[in-house]
């Protein structure tokens, strides 16, 4: 058997696979739905050629004002959202939901708060939601983030890559690597049991990340249990599996993963310092798993215990 | 890709941004149904992603740069349109029943059942990045221009995809032949 040969074969009708005809009702809803989206501006200030006479040098500046508040409002303004069309860019601004000026035409969750973008390069200040959805989320999830925040696959992240970097993200696990680094083979088996109990003995138990004993804490109105994980300084990526490392995995195989040479898929950091929250809902198991890192200051860290004091679950 | 039309699109022109959904979004389906492996998940993002364009288009300052950026909005689509609980919705395959099976053909059919599962479990940027370079035929470093990645990056995300593939392939391939016996 050729496996080189066979792979690539195999690989050329995997992706051959199926047809590309766009079906007609996905275009007729593009074209109908230009008809009322408007394009953006794109301002741009042309170069002066001829002097200017001083009354015309003052009727210029005040037009340079008005463009560059413009310009600020299409930067920072409610809609900052670089990605796709209704991701969620349109937050409400207090816990009430009440309409900003520019609705977003699918950000509307089930309780008029909006869904938390999966994508973004700059997420508007307010309240955000993670919908329940039986993957990430046993039930809805909201929280208020201030400015400063990004979103990569729909965690929240601030100073992404950097030496300060924070972010927070939401889990159901199913199972546990006995190793995050020689993690093949290592899931527990059996797999961890239902308890938040549970959880947290395996993730104490974990090889080669030191815990904190779990303490009870309440999140979101719902109790549950807090530990503190770290990500040896000293890791060498390539002594693990794949050169990744993998704490634990969702169902359906969703694994948080670190890609030492791809900072922006990765999900740990040498040094890395997780905090872990283990939520009883109602008897399903929750995970509001936040990180930072040694250069995160003590500011950072106030705002995000500050969102956390802001979550709120509902089943 | 026609720069008149692109510009014409551009500066508003409906018609003209009619012609060019026309001209791409077959190819732009195509990926997004490969990334994604959900065909209705990658209409709804291929929708999102060309009203996205439109909307934007007048950002746009090189219309020849039109493909690249059009695959950036529909990778950044379907990063942000995807549910996490439905990037594993289960295909049902429809066995064909009027021909004669033969071992080739169970064998390329378990081969693709186990590339599927393999690509389920990459992760989205390596999805994008694996079906860009070698269904889109986009070379690494196009592909890390439309995606706005260092190149490195790039090659990385196509080395962990094609490792993990090649490892569940080579492990179903052991598996098929110690079932039939071709292992010593």
């Amino acid at each position: 058997m050729n496996d080189d040969h066979d792979f690539e074969h195999a690989t050329r009708e995997f992706l051959d696979d199926g047809a590309d005809r766009t079906p007609a009702a996905t275009i007729d809803a593009v074209l109908l739905a230009i008809r009322t989206t408007p394009q953006e501006r794109d301002l741009r200030i042309p170069w002066r050629t001829a002097p200017m006479s001083n009354p015309m040098r003052l009727v210029a500046a005040i037009a340079v004002i008005v463009v560059a508040g413009v310009a600020a409002f299409n930067l920072f303004g409610p809609s900052p959202d670089a990605g796709g069309v209704g991701a969620g860019g349109e937050p409400s601004a207090s816990p009430s939901p009440a309409p900003t000026s520019t609705p977003t035409p699918t950000a509307a969750a089930s309780a008029g708060v909006t869904v938390f973008p999966g994508y973004s390069d700059q997420v508007a200040p307010g309240t955000y939601l993670w919908p329940a959805d039986g993957a990430a989320t046993p039930a809805d999830v909201t929280f208020t983030i201030p400015s400063g925040w990004i979103s990569r696959f729909g965690v929240p992240h601030k100073d992404r890559d950097g030496p300060a970097e924070m972010a927070f993200g939401n889990w159901i696990i199913a199972n546990v690597y006995a190793d995050p680094c020689q993690w093949q083979g290592s899931a527990l088996d059996p797999a961890v049991g239902p308890t938040v109990d549970d959880l947290a003995a395996a993730l104490v138990a974990q090889k080669g990340r030191a815990a904190s004993p779990p303490t009870d804490v309440t999140l979101g109105g719902y109790p549950a249990k807090r530990i503190e994980l770290s990500v040896p300084a000293d890791l060498d990526p390539a002594t693990c599996d794949e050169g990744v490392m993998r704490t634990w995995n969702a169902p359906g195989d969703r694994v948080e993963t670190w890609y030492p040479e791809e900072p922006e898929a990765r999900g740990l950091r040498s040094g890395q310092l997780n905090v872990a929250y283990i939520v009883d809902v109602d008897g399903d198991r929750l995970i509001i798993d936040t990180w930072h890192m040694p250069g995160t200051s003590a500011a950072d860290l106030a705002e995000l215990d500050a969102i956390l004091a802001s979550m709120r679950i509902e089943p | 890709m026609d720069r008149d039309l692109v510009e014409r699109a551009r500066s508003g022109d409906q018609a003209a941004f009619e012609d060019l959904v026309h001209q791409v979004s077959d190819t732009l389906f195509g990926i997004a149904r490969r990334i994604l492996r959900d065909p209705g998940l990658a209409e709804d993002v291929l929708q999102n992603a060309l009203v996205t364009i439109w909307r934007k288009l007048p950002h746009l300052r090189e219309p020849d740069r039109f493909e690249a950026w059009a695959y950036r909005i529909l990778v950044n689509a379907c990063y942000a349109d995807a549910p996490r609980n439905r990037l594993w919705a289960s295909t049902v395959r429809v066995l064909p029943v009027d021909r004669a099976s033969d071992a080739d053909d169970f064998q390329s059919i378990s081969d693709r059942d186990e590339l599927e599962q393999a690509f389920r479990r990459l992760p989205l940027d390596q999805r994008a990045v694996f079906v860009l370079h070698h269904h889109a035929g986009m070379p690494l470093v196009a592909v890390a221009d439309a995606l706005g990645i260092p190149e490195g990056t790039a090659r990385s995300r196509l080395h962990y995809a094609t490792r993990a593939l090649r490892a569940a392939f080579v492990a179903s391939r052991a598996r098929d032949d110690l079932r039939e016996g071709r292992l010593a």
